[in-house]
């Protein structure tokens, strides 16, 4: 076992016993969030030379895979610290020094403003105005469903100029922010989600990150497609842990339920998911492209979605129990179908992908 | 049986090679790259790969990706510009401009 996976192990061990708690209270502890920076995760797509601990993709698939079979909210807070640090890592120059050792320290959540009420899956029709004003460029609009909306010290807003989309880095403090936190949703109960409104907040105009024109097909399409990459690993922690949690189950009490079949086959059919979506995930981890991440992402998470069903299935009435972790994975695993590109986003993208390859042969 | 082998070896021969249709090893890299990915053997050095079909914004990141990886470069801001990435032409001609601009 490698360092990071016992770090990751011990600590499951501190901490995982408390996950059913922070899903009903809401809220992620601060105590939580200190744990994970002090290990240095936060700073997992930081470079060194910026205060961070960059990991390998792999390295870093095993830690969204270790801390999704702890919490799917806590995977969150990563993805997002991650997506947001990995952007301004690679087009933000200017913004390193201000940014980057407090994002892998923690003294910043950062958040990724996209989704808008008219604007969910078509990213392209985002309303949030970016106009140039003396001073720099002023922001105007609002956004839902912004995971850690809530604590985040810093956003990274898609808008639109007259000119196309662009991406703009706007810190909490700006001015003309209001956060409405959202509670009891479906699942990731304690990723500190909230709607963000923007009402003509003014940033220098060297906070846009995108050109204009070039800000969702590749800053935000670039953060989406390593969040995709984060959560798809996240994906095949819950499965693991509910596949854990599933199994020992089965044999508990002189191993009566591990005698029925059908049980059987429900264990055997997790154990296919979930190998498939981590070699899935290892593959993309070797093929840095978006459509193979997509491809990741899409089978871990439908792999997610039904594992953690079945779990809840072996477990009977133990799994349906408030607290219990399969019942919070089950209601979590759902939205792992919808963030970072719903289903059939990723079919779309996947199957372009593969027609591609055949709509222009022989053609000069 | 062996006039159809026969055919087939005739036909690959005749197609031109990538080699004889780029105009430097940047253009060769790039037009390689693109032929795997379209399966297609005789795409045009200056064609419009965003016309070519099931192309999409996922695409054109996978565009920069290889850019930026194959040729150990970053990409400004300002030259992420759909247009920069149009055809093979267009990648070599950018990935020439940073080159120079970095003194390589």
């Amino acid at each position: 076992m490698n360092a990071l996976a016992q770090d990751l192990r011990r600590f499951a061990e501190d901490h995982a016993a408390a996950a059913g708690e922070w899903d009903r209270a809401g809220a992620l502890p601060d105590e939580v969030v200190r744990a994970v920076a002090a290990r240095g995760w936060l700073g997992a797509a930081v470079p060194d030379t910026h205060g961070g601990r960059r990991l390998d993709p792999v390295s870093f698939g095993e830690l969204c895979a270790g801390l999704g079979g702890v919490c799917s909210s806590l995977r969150g807070l990563l993805t997002v610290q991650s997506m947001v640090a990995d952007v301004i890592a690679r087009r933000g120059e200017d913004h390193h020094r201000a940014w980057l050792p407090d994002l892998a320290a923690g003294r910043v959540i950062a958040a990724l403003a996209a989704t808008e009420d008219g604007a969910g899956s078509d990213l392209a029709a985002v309303g949030t105005r970016v106009e140039p004003v003396p001073g720099g460029l002023r922001i105007s609009g609002r956004k839902r469903w912004v995971t850690f909306g809530e604590t985040a010290g810093l956003y990274l807003v898609l808008g639109v100029t007259p000119r196309g989309p662009t991406a703009v880095l706007v810190p909490r403090d700006a001015g003309g922010i209001t956060v409405e936190p959202v509670r009891g949703q479906l699942g990731l109960r304690a990723a500190m989600i909230a709607h963000v409104t923007f009402d003509g907040v003014v940033v220098p105009a060297a906070h846009r990150l995108g050109a204009a024109g070039a800000g969702l097909t590749h800053v935000v399409a670039a953060a989406l497609d390593h969040g995709r990459y984060s959560v798809a690993w996240g994906c095949v922690g819950m499965a693991r842990a509910c596949l854990d949690l599933s199994a020992r189950h089965a044999v508990a009490r002189s191993g009566r339920l591990a005698q029925h079949q059908l049980v059987r086959r429900l264990v055997t059919d997790m154990v296919a998911g979930v190998t498939t979506a981590r070699l899935l995930c290892e593959h993309a981890a070797g093929h840095p492209r978006p459509d193979r991440t997509m491809l990741a992402k899409y089978v871990a998470a439908r792999t997610a979605a039904q594992v953690t069903r079945d779990a809840v299935q072996v477990l009977g009435a133990a799994g349906c129990a408030p607290g219990h972790p399969a019942e919070r994975f089950f209601r979590d695993a759902k939205l792992m179908q919808l963030i970072e590109g719903t289903d059939e986003i990723c079919q779309t993208h996947v199957c372009d992908a593969e027609f591609r390859r055949h709509a222009t042969r022989g053609a000069a | 049986m062996a006039t159809a082998i026969l055919d087939e070896y005739l036909g690959a021969a005749l197609q031109s090679p990538p080699e004889g249709r780029v105009s430097n090893d940047v253009e060769l890299e790039i037009m390689r790259y693109l032929e795997s990915e379209f399966e297609d053997s005789g795409i045009d050095r200056c064609a419009d790969i965003f016309a070519l079909g099931y192309v999409n914004s996922l695409f054109a990141l996978e565009l920069v990706t290889f850019v930026e990886r194959r040729f150990d470069i970053t990409i400004g801001t300002d030259d992420l510009d759909l247009d920069n990435f149009r055809s093979v032409e267009a990648m070599a001609r950018l990935v020439g401009t940073i080159r120079a601009a970095a003194g390589r």
